[in-house]
């Protein structure tokens, strides 16, 4: 399976495995195509509103609460350059995010380190 | 900027293979938005007053990711937009190679691309996408049944009507279109093309 690594990429994917295209993803929804092309092409972040990220995962078929749900707004979050809310609001996460950053920022770090990182992290999270 | 010259029998091989792997069933219409959308991965990205400002339908991005397309064609045209995706689509298919020899990034770098491109060279890669759009839209074999159709209905119908004119097939181009989802002028120039009029079994 392809990696995907941005919101646009990994949105565009959930409605093609819809077998939708954009014009009939966006007629179904009632959405506007230039801005739904936009996101998928990362021209633009995921919006900042909950409601509006929601409206977009009913929307690709994506349930609020799941894992599926928690990789959707970690991308959106990333796209808009923001720290996810559930991290946000765990201070014991947030207070560890610095150790986070260093370690990425740690040239020495390889593939593997940050992998088992990230695992570690998704596991603290769980 | 170097140009492949291919013949129209080239251009309807490459077109039957390329519908061959992407839509075996060739049942109709043809679903080239999903094809190019779903199936290939290309953006398809209307643009707000491409064709008023820029007299373009659409045109394919330098890095064949992306089809930007005249967006009143996309909301209001439907049959326009299905021939405009299935050209674009032509020059993804057939023209990587004069692509990759391009720069340009927005749509007033690619209009001034195009007009820094000696005409017939531009001439001669819209014409090979419009034979490319009208077999992919349009397949042979369907054509000649739906005109094989038309000829059975018509045949009692219309004494004196020569079937073989190229006025009957202009007036029969109208109603095969609607099976194929395109303009009539489509249907009529495939006929001419693969010389049907003159083939077919009364």
């Amino acid at each position: 399976m392809k990696t995907m690594n941005s919101f646009g990429e990994f949105f565009s994917s959930k409605r093609r495995s819809l077998c939708l295209t954009l014009r009939e993803f966006c007629r179904n929804n009632n959405f506007d195509p230039g801005n739904i092309s936009k996101i998928e092409r990362n021209l633009i972040p995921a919006p900042a509103s909950k409601e509006k990220r929601l409206e977009y995962a009913n929307a690709l078929g994506i349930k609020e609460g799941t894992e599926e749900w928690l990789v959707f707004c970690d991308f959106a979050a990333a796209s808009a350059g923001k720290i996810p809310d559930d991290i946000a609001l765990d201070r014991e996460l947030l207070g560890a995010l610095p150790v986070l950053f260093r370690s990425i920022r740690n040239k020495d770090i390889d593939e593997e380190d940050l992998k088992q990182l990230i695992n570690s992290i998704k596991k603290e999270l769980r | 900027m170097k140009i492949p010259y291919l013949s129209y029998s080239n251009v309807r091989d490459e077109a039957l293979s390329f519908l061959s792997k992407f839509h075996p069933s060739h049942d109709l219409p043809i679903p080239i938005e999903t094809i190019i959308d779903v199936q290939l991965g290309i953006n398809i990205f209307p643009l707000p007053r491409l064709y008023k400002d820029h007299g373009q339908n659409g045109y394919l991005s330098r890095d064949r990711k992306t089809i930007y397309i005249d967006d009143l064609q996309y909301e209001q045209l439907n049959e326009k937009y299905r021939f405009t995706l299935a050209h674009e689509l032509a020059h993804y298919v057939l023209h990587k190679d004069c692509y990759d020899q391009v720069i340009y990034t927005s749509c007033e770098e690619y209009i001034k691309w195009r007009l820094s491109v000696d005409p017939e060279k531009i001439g001669w890669l819209d014409t090979q996408a419009q034979w490319f759009a009208g077999i992919i839209l349009v397949p042979t074999e369907q054509l000649k049944k739906c005109c094989q159709h038309i000829i059975e209905k018509y045949k009692n119908k219309l004494p004196g009507i020569n079937l073989r004119s190229d006025d009957f097939w202009s007036y029969a181009s109208n109603e095969i279109a609607k099976h194929f989802d395109v303009n009539p002028p489509v249907v009529e120039i495939r006929i001419k093309k693969e010389n049907i009029a003159q083939e077919i079994k009364f």
